[in-house]
């Protein structure tokens, strides 16, 4: 195998060559090794190497793709798009801070109803604090002050209302399923109204979620928090019945109030796609 | 960046570049990135200006690139040992080439009836206009008795060995048009050696 | 993506019982565009507005023709803007490819394949295509900077607008920057925002200089450094301190420069000094010491 000349090299790879030369000179590129090291060398001065190490990372990003952070894996693995993956994953809540919290709040819900406790002081406290865990994941879910990358989202075309749907939901899923548990390990002792803690959840979390419409989500968080603790000690403590908060007639209101919740948070939607700063 | 090779194994030496690819290609049987990166410096240069050649548009040209080495990565076990590794990479490079001149300018369906579906239907027709055994020996001398438009179907279709329907995706006309610039590129050359 | 038009006018913000912005008109189309002023002028609540995540309380915005205050033409804008924040952060513990990833789907950059050709394209561009699989949590502060250029550039958007983007950049990385944002200047339209005044002329050809709300002056930097001609002194003791004598400073010689217009019957014997972009800076905004190490 001969090399081939210089000029018709630099010729081909400048693009100033005569047709039948080129024809030539490609079909001895397909049995010359040295004659494709000669154009590859020579190709230096008319592709910028910039250019071909940004193809070379492309390339190594396809072919070793990052690895998946759990949250995702978990998400894609029920079904869901990718896409929609990534965006549940980078809500702010679902950090290990939030998954310690909840299952604190279930550890303090399980101790508060030890063996030598009477009555249903045990089934109260799990009772009010099992519904705070969305609401703290809600307040943790958007928004200015818990999502650093705020700005930059409320930027982006993406609908606002249907990346908060998106985070929403899935808080919900992560902390019912917890609270679940919770209840189940509790009701195995105590005869638990196991589902009593779902509705005060659900109208909490709302609530928490409309008020984030107006104010920053922690402010949302503290609010509804705050008050549904205020609520529930005043009944517990007037009512004769302790738990009647958790009865049907308290139920049907904190339904109506999660309703309620629902409704003033799609009306008030595009809140989601400005941020609120000052 | 382009991480060398580990020269851990029974590297062959310097001077058989053919082995060398080889080689590599083995390791990358064996998911052996820094193997693929070695190829990729080996081989983006050429294959970047041959395929420049054929598209002037560069970012189609590093898509195809990009999408070569993708291939190659996910299928090393494709070359079956006939041919310079080279060879087999152009024959791969040019037709993702192709494949992203398709998604940039689908050609309109049905601007030539006669062959859609392309050459698998039409065996013969295909056959018939890539029967190039009447080029005779030396297609580079012949290329100098052709204007430029059939020069361009010649090149890619006997030095490129596309079929008709890629060839036609190539350079952006309809598939007829290919096999008619064939035909007279083939009567042009048979007039002249007359 | 062609360079996007912009134009706001008259416009005003109230943030916090102060005019953030009391009357700001503005138009931009290609190039770099700097706003240069001192903290707290306005310069954050004007790129906020343009970059639509602020209503203003009155005046309006247009860009490309489309109206922000218009839901539908606010998504339509979003589309084609890439916006770096004052104050941008991302998840610590996510990586550097996932971020931008992330910012992709918000942007709604299309198929996850396009999508991450498009990342590794900015992250190349920054610098920061190597590091693609750390932490962000384990960058230096001009890496997390860079990051969130990168993500400003994402779909070569037709407007860009950058705040602070040299903040946490040392000089050699800054000279980078500029040479990247000339490069995006040629088909964007990019607007950015500065305190630092040799900082904003080398990043632009056009300049507004921010103060109290207001745009003070608009146009190059050689003429904003020409508005000082005439007013800029050395004098061989400080100036007395007067409403005239909009700020002096000792020089490493012993004397004092000084800018303003010297009183009648001043006793020291001043003489005219050539003006610097500082000076003419120094002489339009209101909020600096009058003196300043003198």
């Amino acid at each position: 195998m001969n090399p081939v000349p210089e000029p018709v090299v630099g010729a081909y790879v400048a693009g100033r060559i005569d047709a039948a030369e080129a024809v030539r000179l490609e079909q001895y590129l397909a049995v010359s090794g040295e004659a494709r090291l000669q154009v590859g060398a020579a190709a230096t001065a008319v592709i910028d190497p910039a250019r071909l190490e940004a193809t070379w990372l492309a390339i190594d990003v396809v072919i070793d793709p990052p690895r998946r952070p759990l949250v995702e894996r978990v998400v894609t693995a029920l079904g869901f798009p990718a896409d929609l993956a990534r965006l549940m994953a980078a809500t702010p809540a679902m950090r290990r801070s939030w998954y310690l919290a909840i299952v604190g709040a279930i550890l303090f819900g399980l101790a508060a109803a030890g063996p030598n406790r009477q009555g249903g002081g045990s089934e109260l406290l799990f009772l009010v604090l099992a519904p705070l865990i969305p609401v703290m994941g809600v307040a943790l879910a958007y928004g200015p002050g818990v999502d650093p990358a705020h700005e930059v989202t409320v930027a982006a075309p993406l609908s606002g209302f249907r990346l908060v749907l998106a985070r929403v939901v899935g808080v919900l899923v992560v902390s019912m399923a917890c609270g679940g548990i919770g209840a189940l390990l509790l009701e195995r002792r105590e005869g638990l109204m196991a589902a009593a803690w779902l509705l005060p959840a659900f109208g909490l979390s709302m609530a928490c979620l409309a008020l984030t419409t107006w104010v920053r989500p922690k402010t949302a968080g503290w609010a509804v928090g705050g008050a549904w603790l205020l609520v529930a000690t005043t009944v517990s403590n007037r009512a004769a019945d302790q738990l009647a908060l958790f009865r049907g007639p308290g139920q049907v209101a904190l339904l109506l109030v999660g309703l309620a919740g629902l409704v003033v948070t799609v009306a008030r939607r595009e809140a989601f796609d400005l941020a609120r700063v000052g | 960046m382009l991480t060398a090779l580990c020269e851990t194994a029974a590297v062959p030496g310097p001077g058989d570049a053919e082995a060398q690819d080889r080689f590599l290609l083995a390791a990358i049987a064996r998911h052996d990135r820094g193997a693929l990166a070695e190829l990729y410096r080996r081989h983006a240069g050429w294959l970047t200006v041959r395929l420049q050649r054929r598209c002037p548009d560069p970012e189609l040209v590093d898509s195809a690139l990009q999408d070569t080495f993708v291939a190659v990565w996910r299928r090393p076990d494709g070359y079956r040992g006939e041919g310079d590794v080279g060879a087999w990479l152009w024959g791969i490079a040019v037709r993702r080439l192709v494949d992203q001149q398709r998604k940039r300018r689908p050609v309109p369906v049905g601007d030539d009836p006669t062959v859609v579906g392309g050459g698998a239907d039409a065996p013969s027709a295909e056959a018939a206009a890539l029967d190039l055994t009447w080029l005779g020996g030396d297609l580079a001398d012949a290329m100098g008795a052709l204007p430029a438009d059939l020069q361009e179907v010649l090149v890619v279709t006997a030095v490129d060995g596309l079929t008709t329907a890629e060839a036609a995706d190539l350079l952006g006309i309809p598939q007829g048009t290919v096999k008619t610039r064939l035909m007279r590129a083939r009567s042009i050359l048979q007039e002249r050696m007359r | 993506m062609t360079a996007s038009s912009v134009v706001a006018e008259d416009l005003r913000l109230r943030l916090g019982g102060h005019d953030a912005l009391a009357g700001v008109s503005l138009t931009a189309r290609g190039g770099v565009v700097a706003l240069l002023g001192p903290n707290g002028a306005g310069k954050t609540s004007l790129l906020r507005c343009l970059a639509t995540v602020v209503d203003p309380d009155a005046g309006s915005i247009r860009v490309d023709g489309l109206d922000p205050a218009d839901h539908r033409q606010r998504v339509e804008i979003r589309r084609r803007l890439g916006y770096l924040p004052q104050e941008v952060g991302f998840a610590e513990r996510a990586t550097v490819f996932d971020v931008v990833d992330y910012c992709g789907i918000v942007k709604e950059h299309g198929p996850a394949e396009r999508r991450h050709a498009e990342v590794v394209r900015v992250l190349c561009a920054v610098g920061l295509a190597d590091r693609r699989h750390e932490r962000v949590g384990a960058l230096s502060g001009g890496m997390r900077q860079r990051l969130g250029i990168a993500q400003a550039l994402l779909g070569a958007p037709g407007l860009v607008i950058l705040d602070e983007p040299a903040n946490g950049l040392d000089p050699e990385q800054r000279l980078a920057l500029r040479e990247q944002l000339s490069r995006v200047g040629e088909r964007s339209t990019v607007l950015l925002s500065t305190h630092l005044t040799e900082e904003a002329a080398a990043f632009s050809q056009v300049l507004h200089v921010m103060d109290g709300g207001r745009i003070v002056y608009s146009g190059t930097p050689a003429g904003l450094t020409a508005t000082a001609r005439g007013r800029v002194w050395t004098a061989p003791a400080p100036p007395p301190a007067g409403p005239s004598i909009r700020a002096s400073w000792r020089l490493p010689d012993g004397r004092f420069r000084f800018v303003g217009d010297p009183p009648a019957g001043l006793a020291l014997p001043v003489t005219p000094a050539e003006p610097t972009l500082e000076d003419a800076y120094l002489l339009l905004v209101q909020r600096v010491p009058t003196t300043i190490g003198g």
